[in-house]
């Protein structure tokens, strides 16, 4: 039977690989409608490291959501192992597709491109964890095409690539590769920033000096190791830096334009020009950095008549060594990967290694990573059953899991969703503000915010959003399947051949979808709900109940919170 | 003890007490309610607007000197960023401090009803610990608003007008802990409605928030496809079943909320005649007027959901001119007058001119000093009320001198010291909306503090 089912989809692969040969040039699957799923049912190995419902748990926090082949290979593999391989994997780029499609004359190069090669990468990539990494950091280093940036398709898919590349590097790397961006100078004007001058009676632009310090690196209040706030005696948060700071750093941060430009063009300077760059770091013209002396964190003095990289450097260097960038960085990643309230006990275990990593290296964010991932506090079944335990998931994560979990391919093997942010209102690179789509300090009034609780994803959710992505998740289900004939060539379809085999016996069907959506945590009640639907739906054909069922399951409170 | 320990405490004895899903405080406030429903001001229907202008609007160019000298000064001190005199729309408030005044050249619609009586100008407003002066800053003598000159921090002080504290909740949402039991008798539809999503100004204690797109709610699209009812029946089974965990019982709050509400409020839109005035489109980029449709449609219905007292919230991004500072600052001026005009003309209609009050707010103001393409985060900014009620074609407050030297701002950048607190702004809106004076102090803990609690700009009958 699983044969048989297999060489129907080589053959309808075959049909489909044809359908969509014009449209390769896109950035499109390699694995399109080939074969349907490979293997439908594979086996646990003999001797698995891991349990299946560990596993499952596991890549639900770690990647974009678990496939049965992956449960299987990270159960043969061990979570040690598979954390070694994904850090290695090199970093599937957006670049190469924005580059296609620019190659092609006929084809212009809009932020829907961008978006195609973000579902691509994220839902098939093979390096997950990379990938799940930079999305992390694309909502902590936010740079959005939702204003100024809404014409910048290739620099921003290049910033992209920028943050998965250095995911596992060091943060004092990444910190300044983001700084001298010409997409971060853009967005919060550093690029082009000039000295005061005092005949036009104008000032330095003070807007990427206030967002790199309240949020890239060191946050408003002075914090302990464990990300808790240190008090004063009154009982009242320290701050970090005050307006004089701001000033002095929108100093260090002046005399930045394109690379390649001449020393005399500091206005005009584009990249039309030879030699100049648009997407290269930017480089300084000396006339228009400020040299006078500085103050910075923690009272750090910057000499007078230093250059600008010279300037530059040393600034990064006292905003990475201030005592607050373990635990700020490390409890929002924690946030993102995890469980919203970190103990401060897990978040000083992550701080200190990002402060140390145990070779006396600073910032080395694969050792973060790590630690993160293999705590006890992620790791420890014991934990999914506190309540307050776990985290909303991201509406986009929750989508992403729908399509890895049911290997979803479209006909033409493309993602052709173009505004998330419209249904799940989140947009890669396209945040409404520097602010991120989310807060990390938001709290849901009642119960969360009573007990002192965050919940950042709850900013984005209401009694709209929640609405609005049920009603995308139903057509992402009841239309989005593979023996529906959607209109959008584009559109990924669950595969649900698989799930169609089991339709037969429910308590299978119920173990493959519990193991699959719910990592084995579907309760009793839950389960009890779905298996009612089941019978309740038996009149319809297997499809319509299986899709039925699907929708119903990813709307559950179960599935939208991870824990 | 101060005030975050008080908190803290009652927190605790309040969850001692039973786990009440309450902070404390304002407990008491509420039960407080019925004991001064008689202090409960007006007895018809009345609304507040809030019209939040995201990123700092630049109030030194929506309300700016026309005197020929104060505009030299002005223009000398903003340099690239000043707008031409003979650009400006002239106004005559009565106390114009014996200055000549004008509007941004955009807001023909707000200059119109400000000559008729039906605007007003509340003069550099802004988050205050306490009155504070340029001597008191520098010296440090008398304590300001944490991070200042941050926009999540400054957005969360003029919403919860305690700006010396960190707050659960903001001023109408405990407005709403206050009266909505009684005016509005409990209705499951909260007295507060953002239009532009989550929001700390409408967080109550007691009572949150509910949320509307400028289309309305939105419908669960659950019975044309596949086993339609079947999936509904399961998925509120799921919904209805308890959750332990505190993110999938809020979830599911919140899901059910949207469900049962927008058959009440879905009904009731489709039920009744849209608001006919036209409301400015440009196609589809002025998202402030096609939220104050909605508004405007939802108060066109306000009977047939029962509700006597609400509070919207709206929004309109744009203002945090860094870059390209003239020609973004223009097209939201264009946006907000456009959206607001309508706003007003909507309520004619309706007949509800009187009954209805816009107000604006904004993080903060920005800098008088250009950074060459733009300004960077100021403070005490003005702000406009529109409405019949409102005691218009005025300036409430003194304007600063926008002049090089001025002892009106913190530093030789142009950042203005508010003269106004926000806490004397929303206490005057309070009032109007319904708070007893008694109550003012519960909802505003520092008003105390300031010179007055209403500014009289709103006819307090």
């Amino acid at each position: 039977m699983k044969f048989k089912l297999s060489q129907q989809w080589v053959m309808m692969g075959l049909l489909f690989t044809f359908y969509s040969t014009d449209s390769r040039a896109y950035c499109a699957s390699d694995v399109v409608y080939k074969s349907g799923i490979e293997d439908l049912f594979p086996p646990e190995q003999a001797g698995a490291l891991l349990d299946q419902e560990s596993a499952s748990r596991f890549l639900y926090q770690a990647t974009f959501g678990p496939k049965l082949s992956e449960v299987r290979r990270l159960q043969a593999m061990g979570i040690d192992a598979w954390l070694a391989e994904q850090m290695a994997i090199p970093a599937t780029l957006q670049r190469p597709c924005m580059e296609d499609i620019q190659a092609n004359p006929d084809l212009p190069l809009y932020q829907n491109s961008r978006m195609e090669a973000w579902f691509l990468n994220s839902a098939e990539g093979t390096d997950q964890l990379r990938q799940r990494m930079a999305f992390a950091l694309s909502e902590l280093f936010v740079v959005s095409d939702a204003a100024s940036l809404n014409n910048e398709v290739m620099g921003l898919a290049r910033y992209y690539d920028l943050l998965a590349v250095n995911a596992f590097g060091n943060y004092r790397d990444l910190l300044e590769d983001v700084t001298l961006n010409t997409m971060m100078g853009f967005y919060l004007g550093m690029f082009r920033n000039a000295k005061a001058d005092p005949v036009l009676g104008t000032q330095p632009d003070e807007n990427y000096a206030r967002e790199v310090l309240q949020l890239f690196s060191i946050g408003l209040h002075q914090l302990n190791m464990d990300g808790t706030e240190m008090l004063d005696v009154d009982d009242n948060p320290i701050p970090t830096y005050d307006q004089t700071v701001i000033e002095h750093f929108a100093r260090v941060f002046t005399g930045w334009n394109f690379s390649g430009c001449a020393e005399n063009n500091w206005q005009w300077c584009n990249p039309s020009e030879p030699g100049v760059e648009a997407y290269a770091p930017m480089e300084p013209i000396e006339a228009y950095h400020d040299t006078g002396e500085k103050t910075l964190l923690n009272g750090q003095v910057l000499p007078a008549g230093q250059t600008a990289r010279q300037d530059l450097t040393a600034a990064l260097d006292n905003i990475f060594n201030h005592p607050n960038v373990p635990p700020f960085i490390s409890k929002q990643l924690i946030q993102r990967f995890v469980t919203s309230n970190p103990s401060p006990a897990y978040v000083q275990r992550v701080a200190t290694v990002f402060a140390d990593n145990g070779s006396g290296v600073r910032g080395d964010l694969n050792a973060v990573m790590r630690t993160i991932l293999l705590d006890d506090e992620a790791r420890n079944p014991a934990f999914i059953h506190v309540s307050t335990y776990g985290k909303l998931k991201e509406p986009l994560i929750r989508y992403l899991g729908l399509l890895r979990a049911f290997e979803a391919r479209s006909r033409n093997g493309r993602y052709g969703n173009w505004n998330p942010e419209f249904s799940y209102l989140q947009r890669p690179l396209g945040s409404p503000s520097v602010f991120n789509f989310f807060s990390p300090h938001f709290q849901l009034p009642g119960p969360v915010r009573d007990q002192g609780l965050v919940s950042p994803e709850f900013q984005i959710t209401s009694e709209t959003t929640v609405t609005t992505v049920a009603n995308e998740m139903n057509e992402a289900v009841n239309r989005g399947h593979h023996l529906y004939d959607h209109w959008n060539e584009s559109m990924p379809l669950l595969q649900l051949q698989r799930e169609l085999l089991l339709s037969n016996d429910d308590n299978a069907l119920l173990d493959h979808l519990d193991l699959l959506l719910f990592a084995g945590q579907m309760s009793p009640a839950t389960r009890n709900i779905a298996a009612n639907l089941w019978i309740n739906t038996s009149g319809a054909d297997d499809i319509t109940r299986m899709t039925s069922l699907i929708h119903v399951l990813v709307l559950s409170p179960e599935y939208v919170v991870q824990r | 003890m101060n005030r975050r320990k008080f908190l803290s405490s009652s927190l605790t004895s309040a969850l001692a007490a039973g786990g009440l899903c309450s902070a404390g405080g304002f407990l008491q406030l509420a039960q407080a309610a019925s004991a001064h429903n008689s202090s409960i001001r007006g007895t018809g229907y009345k609304a507040l607007v809030c019209v939040f202008l995201d990123g700092g609007n630049d109030s030194a160019n929506t309300v700016v000197p026309l005197g020929t000298s104060e505009h030299n000064a002005y223009s000398q001190v903003r340099g690239d960023l000043a707008l031409d005199a003979g650009s400006l729309l002239p106004i005559s408030p009565a106390n114009d401090g014996g200055r000549s005044w004008g509007l941004h050249p955009e807001l023909t619609g707000i200059h119109n009803l400000f000559s008729q009586n039906q605007a007003a100008v509340v003069t550099n407003v802004g988050s205050l610990a306490f009155p504070i002066t340029q001597l008191e800053y520098n010296n440090g003598s008398v304590p300001v608003p944490p991070n200042l000159f941050s926009h999540s921090d400054q957005q969360s002080q003029w919403q919860t007008s305690v700006a010396d504290q960190p707050s659960i909740s903001g001023w109408t949402g405990r407005i709403a802990d206050l009266l909505h039991s009684t005016v509005n008798g409990g209705n499951d539809l909260s007295m507060n409605i953002s239009l532009a999503g989550n929001n700390i100004l409408q967080v109550g204690e007691l009572i949150n928030q509910y949320h509307l797109t400028n289309q309305g709610s939105v419908r669960l699209n659950d019975i044309t496809w596949g086993a339609g009812p079947e999936r509904l029946a399961a998925l509120q089974s799921l919904l209805n079943e308890p959750q332990a965990n505190l993110f999938q019982q809020g979830y599911a709050d919140i899901f059910n909320r949207a469900i049962n509400l927008d058959q009440i409020i879905s009904a009731g839109l489709e039920g009744a005649t849209p608001v006919a005035t036209p409301f400015p489109d440009q196609q589809g980029y002025n998202t402030l007027s096609s939220q104050l449709e909605m508004v405007a449609n939802m108060i066109n219905i306000q009977s047939t959901l029962g509700m006597n007292r609400q509070v919207f919230f709206v929004k309109l991004g744009g203002f945090d001119n860094h870059d390209n500072h003239l020609n973004d600052h223009a097209i939201g001026m264009q946006n907000l007058d456009g959206a607001v005009s309508a706003f007003y003309a909507a309520m004619v209609e309706l007949g509800m001119q009187n009954d209805v009050t816009l107000f604006t707010a904004s993080d903060f103001s920005r800098t008088w000093v250009s950074n060459g393409q733009g300004s960077d985060h100021g403070w005490g900014a003005s702000h406009f009320v529109v409405g019949g009620d409102v005691q218009g074609g005025d300036f409430y407050g003194a304007m600063p001198l926008i002049e090089q030297g001025s002892t009106d701002t913190v530093s030789d950048h142009g950042r203005c010291i508010p003269t106004i607190a926000v806490d004397e702004y929303a206490a005057t809106l309070a009032q109007w909306f319904g708070v007893g004076g008694g109550q003012v102090s519960d909802i505003f803990p520092n008003i105390g503090r300031f010179n007055t609690s209403d500014l009289g700009f709103m006819n307090l009958v």
